[in-house]
This record gives structure tokens, C-alpha cells and sequence, in this order.
């Protein structure tokens, strides 16, 4: 709706400009690399096996958040529905006052009629 | 220690806790503008009060002809959803302060009362009755839109609400009738289910189960939560799912089957809530997620594992109410949730923004509330030797940030400025969300004061270097994720658009086979009928043949046949006698 509005619309803004996207994303960056580094440098106490691969945690979560987001792109193929989706009627009220022929037909009642007649 | 009180004396510490929100429900319904606005305010005040005043333990029976009802039932797991249903309640109400619908706020009154008395209801009658008044109260939270949709909705909710109702009495009916106790107490699941008590405690297993929103049955949440309105998401994020959660680590507190069904709640949910677009539901999602962290824990049962969950459950309740209240401030002003059409909105609604991302970071950051709560599952469930459980719940924790702590921040407030002008959340919004802000940072810097309500003895010590760095390692790189995919656009973009769940089956499915059966039945009666007409049709024309004018039946006899055929039979009978 609103970006039909909008769709001209130049972004303005603080978070906007590029100089600064650029830094935030370079802060982000940094603190990364930082907190891989201090894997090496603080020992760690770990409960089970698995929590000595070095740098366990960052890699668990960053494998498995790219192979996640992709699996449910794919999986969106097969989901995606249309927003009215559900809103069709599809009661089974109203699916026969719609279809009413279906339940009541016409043909019934002509054939009772020509049955009088005989 | 229990106390027994009398009928007479049930005064004598103060009100049952639930009794003051249900009385302010109906003085709401009686009056209008300030004098309601005054009531609203207060009454959770003066509950709260008087909750505060009744002693730790301690039990109300109610003699109702033969049956001896235990109408409140406290002790210390009770008394701190006590605490947090009052809170939630107080914050809840400031946020509908400007709601101009008294049947929203008679309701949402009700709804917290009932959401208390279900907490401490001491039999399974009484927590019959007010599990009952939590569905049919909340359910004009999701009909006070008054949309078409949200009334199909509400209709779909009170069916699976009242599915739950009916299940729990079945099995309470069953257990009295066996001679067990009526009191709400730990129940066990193995044993042969043809044994009655056995049967009657899975029925109240699956009820209390789809309160707390297990697999299939969660799509009573994802539906109706994103289709209330904006302040009724508020009160529904925060009372019956929790009530499910507490009801079910007090009866079924170490029944592993709870694990796989958490695990499972956790994962399938993150997946549908990536490519979901209407945030309002990707928050619904991530609460089904959150719950499955709790049912992890009460199935482990182990003292860290129940206190886990129930920290779990305090804080979920102020951060995703803080997140919901946040996205229904956008709905109140922009008028819709969809991600593909929002971004931008931090430049007019900036304090909105700072709320909705500390409700963002309370899921799992350091310094913020859900980092000292969620931790002591994941150590309850290493502890316990359920290593693979914890790697799942380790992904889930991950993931979850990814989709609810970024995504709805992101595709809010910022992403593509879509030029969207409208002004900042009106005051009593803002005062509710900051408070739900303090409360969620207050109790990430000082998760003692939450640990002493726990309802076991905690030395748990969240803030140790390698608990602050693995969990940031792991947010971090979760984030990193993020970007990663998102620059390289690889992160599914928002569309306009629903994605088919569980409900589809009888949303769709269910309708459809019974269409189909419907119409089938219907054709061969159409056979049947079409058959039986055609043959009365050709006896008609047999019979008009037969019996016309010339017909073979309305020929005249003439006299000299009769005398023909007496003849004939003369003769025959002659001929037999020789």
C-alpha cells in the first residue's frame, strides 16, 4: 500500500547514508574478529566434547543460520499462498448457498412435475 | 503448610487473589471515561496489594454441596506467576489505556482474573472452570477487531480452547472418578493407557498441551495472535500459554516426551517464521519457539530445569509483550505489520524503536533479561547428558535472534525507507513499553532479584566470562549471517503473502474431504433417486398401457368366455379324477 505511495521516495535519514552504514557495518565487522580472537586467548571450561572445536559457537551459529535461511527460501516455493488465501469461502454452508444446484437440483423437481401430469 | 479455612473466615488473610480483577471487570462494564480510566488503573494495583499481603503458602476451600473445592491453592512457584500475571496485567492495561471499547477492557480484566485463578487453583474443578473463562474471555480480545477475518479466527481459537476445556474435565472425571484426589498435583504418563488413570492423565496431558501450544495444535497462537487487536495481542501474548506452562510443570514436571515436543516446537517454527511477513505472526512464532525452550525444561524436570523454565516464562512475558506491544503501536499507526510494506519508521516513531530493540536484544543478549533465564535450560538439558537436545536448542537460540531479534527490528523500523509519516506511539503506549524496557534490563543486570523468586534454591551465576563470550559469539555470528545473506541478497525479501501451516489442514484439508464426502453422498442420492423415478416411470406406462382404454386389463369379459373357462376347468377336474 504505502510503498505503491512511496515507491519514488528518496531514503533520508541518519542510518541512511552510506558513510554510516559503511561504519556500522565495519564496527559490526571488527567486534566479530574480536570476539574470535578472544576464543584463543580465554580458556574456556567446557561441559561436553563438542565445546572444544575451537570457535564452536560462532561457527555452530553462523552454519547453521546460512543453511536455515536458505532451506526456508526454498520451503517458500512450496508454502507461499496468496494473502485472500483463506478468505475464499469455502464453508461448507456456503460452498452449497453458492452451489445450490448441487444440492437441491433442478432436475428433481421437473421430473416430479411430469410424473403429476401422467 | 496448609491452612484450612471455612467458608466464613475465607476473609480472614484477604481476597482470594483473582477476586478484585474480576469485581474491577465488572465496575469497568458499569461505568465510562475517567471513572473507568481510574478503575482500569487501580485495580491491578490494589489485586497486586493484596496478593502481596496473603502469606506464601497457604490453601482456600470452598464447600460447594458434596464437593470440597480448593479455590486458591499458593505456594512458591504459584505465588511467582502470581507476581508476573499482576505485572503483566498493570503493564497491559496502561498500554489499552485509550482503547475506546468497554467490552476490550470488561474482558481483559476477566481474562487476567481467570489467567490468576487458573494459576492457583488448588482442584481440577476450579481449574476446570477458570481454564474455561480464559478461553471464552480472551476471545473477544480477537473479536474486538470486528473484522470478517478475526471473527473466523476467534471462532477457530474458542473451538481449539474449548477442545482443551472439555479434555481436562474427561480426564479430571476420570481420575475422581478412580478415587484420586482432586487435587492439582504431579500426574504420571507411563503406565498402560488401557488403566483408567492412566487415560485420564493423558487427557489432561493433551489439554494442557494445547494450551501450551504443542505442534499442530500451535496454530491456535499463529492464527488468532496477529489477527486481535493491537492492545488484545498484548493480553494474550502474556496469560494463557504461560498458564500452560506453569500447569504443566507443576503436573508433569520430568516427562521426557516434553523434550522432543520442545525440540520440535523450537526448530519447525523458526523456518516458517523467516519467510513470514506479518510481524505481528513472526512474533507469534517466535513464542511458540520460546515456549519449546520451556517444555525442554520441565522435561528434564531437574531443579535448574524447572526454575529455568519458569525464569524462561517471567521474562518471556515481559519481552515478547514489550515486542508485541511495540509492533501493535506500529499497527495503531500505520495501520498494518506487514514487513514488505514498513522500513523506515524509526525517524517518526524513534522511542518505539529504542522499546522494540530492547525487547529484541532481551531475547538472548548479555545485560538483558532472557541471557540470565534461557541459559539455565540449556544447562539443565547438558547436565542431564541430553547433548543432541542441546545442540538443537543451541541452533534454535541462534536462530531465533536471527528471525525476532533482527527481523522485526530491521524490517520495521529500518531496511528500505518506504517514506512512511506517521507520529511517534501516543504517551500511555510509550509509558507501558518503557516500563516493560526497565523491567527487562532491571532484571538482565540483577538476575538475583528474579533467581530468589524461583521456586528452588539457584547458585547460578550467569555473568562468568565464558557464558558472556560463547553467547555473544553466538549472536554475533547469527547477525553476521544476516548480513551476509542480506547483502548478498540471498535473505528471502518480505512479500505479500501467507505461508501454509498446520491450520492448513482444517482451514483446507478437513473442508475439502468433507466436500468432497458431502457431494458424493449427495450424487448417489441423485442415482438413487434418478434410478427409482425412471422404473416408477415405466410402471406408469405399463399400468396406462395395461389398464387404457384397449388395455389388456380394462377389457370387457363376455359371457361366453366365462362359460369357456368354467368349462375348461370342468374338464380339467374330470381328467384329474380319472
Amino acid at each position: 500500500m504505502s510503498n505503491q505511495n512511496h515507491s519514488n521516495h528518496k531514503p533520508s535519514g541518519f542510518f541512511y547514508r552510506e558513510e554510516v552504514i559503511k561504519w556500522v557495518l565495519r564496527i559490526f565487522y571488527a567486534c566479530s574478529a574480536l570476539l574470535v580472537i578472544a576464543d584463543f586467548i580465554v580458556h574456556r571450561h567446557i561441559v561436553t566434547e563438542i565445546e572444544k572445536i575451537p570457535t564452536f559457537y560462532a561457527l555452530y551459529s553462523f552454519i547453521t543460520c546460512v543453511i536455515l535461511v536458505l532451506i526456508a527460501k526454498w520451503m517458500r516455493n512450496l508454502l507461499i499462498r496468496a494473502e485472500d488465501y483463506y478468505d475464499k469461502p469455502e464453508s461448507p454452508e456456503e460452498f452449497f448457498l453458492q452451489n445450490q444446484d448441487l444440492a437441491l437440483p433442478q432436475q428433481e423437481k421437473l421430473t416430479s412435475r411430469t410424473t403429476e401430469k401422467n | 503448610m496448609d491452612y484450612f479455612f471455612s467458608t466464613e473466615s475465607i476473609f480472614a488473610l484477604g481476597l482470594p487473589p483473582f477476586v478484585i480483577l474480576l469485581m474491577a471487570a465488572v465496575l469497568v462494564a458499569l461505568t465510562r471515561g475517567i471513572q473507568q480510566k481510574i478503575i482500569l488503573i487501580a485495580s491491578p494495583i490494589i489485586s497486586a496489594l493484596n496478593f502481596i499481603a496473603l502469606p506464601e503458602t497457604f490453601s482456600y476451600h470452598l464447600q460447594l454441596f458434596d464437593l470440597d473445592l480448593e479455590i486458591v491453592y499458593s505456594d512458591k512457584l504459584a505465588r511467582l506467576f502470581g507476581y508476573l500475571f499482576h505485572l503483566a496485567a498493570f503493564i497491559a492495561i496502561i498500554y489499552a489505556l485509550k482503547v475506546k471499547d468497554t467490552i476490550q477492557h470488561v474482558a481483559s480484566l476477566a481474562y487476567a482474573a481467570c489467567a490468576i485463578g487458573a494459576v492457583f487453583a488448588g482442584d481440577w474443578i476450579t481449574l476446570f472452570l477458570f481454564w474455561e473463562g480464559l478461553a471464552l474471555t480472551s476471545v473477544f480480545l480477537i473479536w474486538a477487531r470486528r473484522t470478517e477475518r478475526s471473527y473466523r479466527s476467534g471462532v477457530r481459537y474458542i473451538i481449539m480452547q474449548v477442545l482443551s476445556g472439555v479434555l481436562l474435565l474427561a480426564g479430571a472425571l476420570i481420575l475422581m472418578a478412580n478415587n484420586i484426589p482432586a487435587k492439582v498435583d504431579a500426574l504420571s504418563l507411563s503406565g498402560n493407557i488401557n488403566d483408567a488413570v492412566t487415560l485420564g492423565s493423558w487427557l489432561i496431558f493433551i489439554a494442557f498441551g494445547i494450551k501450551a501450544g504443542f505442534p499442530l495444535f500451535h496454530t491456535w497462537i499463529t492464527d488468532s495472535y496477529p489477527e486481535a487487536t493491537y492492545s488484545g495481542t498484548v493480553f494474550l501474548t502474556c496469560f494463557t500459554s504461560k498458564v500452560g506452562i506453569y500447569i504443566l510443570a507443576r503436573c508433569f514436571a520430568g516427562t521426557e516426551l516434553l523434550i522432543p515436543i520442545g525440540l520440535t516446537m523450537a526448530c519447525f517454527t523458526i523456518f516458517l517464521a523467516i519467510i513470514e511477513n506479518d510481524l505481528r505472526r513472526v512474533l507469534a512464532y517466535s513464542m511458540v519457539n520460546q515456549i519449546g525452550f520451556m517444555l525442554c525444561g520441565i522435561g528434564v524436570g531437574t531443579e535448574l530445569g524447572i526454575n529455568g523454565t519458569v525464569a524462561t516464562a517471567f521474562n518471556h512475558v515481559i519481552y515478547k509483550g514489550l515486542l508485541m506491544m511495540s509492533m501493535g503501536a506500529v499497527l495503531y499507526r500505520v495501520g498494518h505489520v506487514n514487513g514488505s510494506d514498513l522500513g523506515g519508521l524509526y525517524k517518526s516513531m524513534p522511542i518505539t524503536t529504542v522499546c522494540c530493540l530492547i525487547g529484541a536484544a532481551s531475547i538472548s543478549v548479555p545485560l538483558f533479561s532472557g541471557f540470565v533465564s534461557k541459559s539455565l535450560i540449556m544447562l539443565a538439558l547438558l547436565e542431564a547428558n541430553y547433548t543432541i537436545g542441546w545442540l538443537i536448542l543451541l541452533f534454535a537460540a541462534a536462530s531465533v535472534f536471527l528471525f525476532t531479534g533482527i527481523k522485526v527490528p530491521f524490517f520495521a523500523f529500518f531496511a528500505q525507507d518506504k517514506g512512511i509519516k506517521v507520529k511517534e506511539a501516543p504517551k500511555n503506549m510509550l509509558i507501558a513499553m518503557l516500563i516493560s524496557s526497565s523491567i527487562c534490563l532491571y532484571i538482565g543486570m540483577q538476575p538475583d532479584k528474579l533467581y530468589q523468586l524461583l521456586p528452588y534454591q539457584t547458585s547460578y551465576h550467569p555473568y562468568d566470562l565464558t557464558h558472556v563470550l560463547t553467547q555473544l559469539q553466538l549472536l554475533f555470528f547469527s547477525a553476521l549471517a544476516f548480513v551476509y545473506l542480506y547483502l548478498k541478497g540471498h535473505y528471502p525479501t518480505e512479500i505479500r503473502s501467507i505461508n501454509l501451516d498446520s491450520d492448513w489442514l482444517y482451514r483446507k484439508a478437513f473442508p475439502a474431504i468433507y466436500r468432497s464426502i458431502c457431494s458424493s453422498i449427495i450424487s448417489i442420492r441423485h442415482a438413487c433417486q434418478k434410478t427409482i423415478l425412471d422404473l416408477s416411470k415405466q410402471q406408469i406406462v405399463l399400468l396406462k398401457k395395461m389398464s387404457g382404454p384397449y388395455g389388456l386389463l380394462s377389457r370387457g369379459w363376455g359371457a361366453n368366455n366365462m362359460i369357456f373357462i368354467v368349462v375348461l376347468i370342468l374338464a380339467a377336474l374330470l381328467l384329474f379324477r380319472f
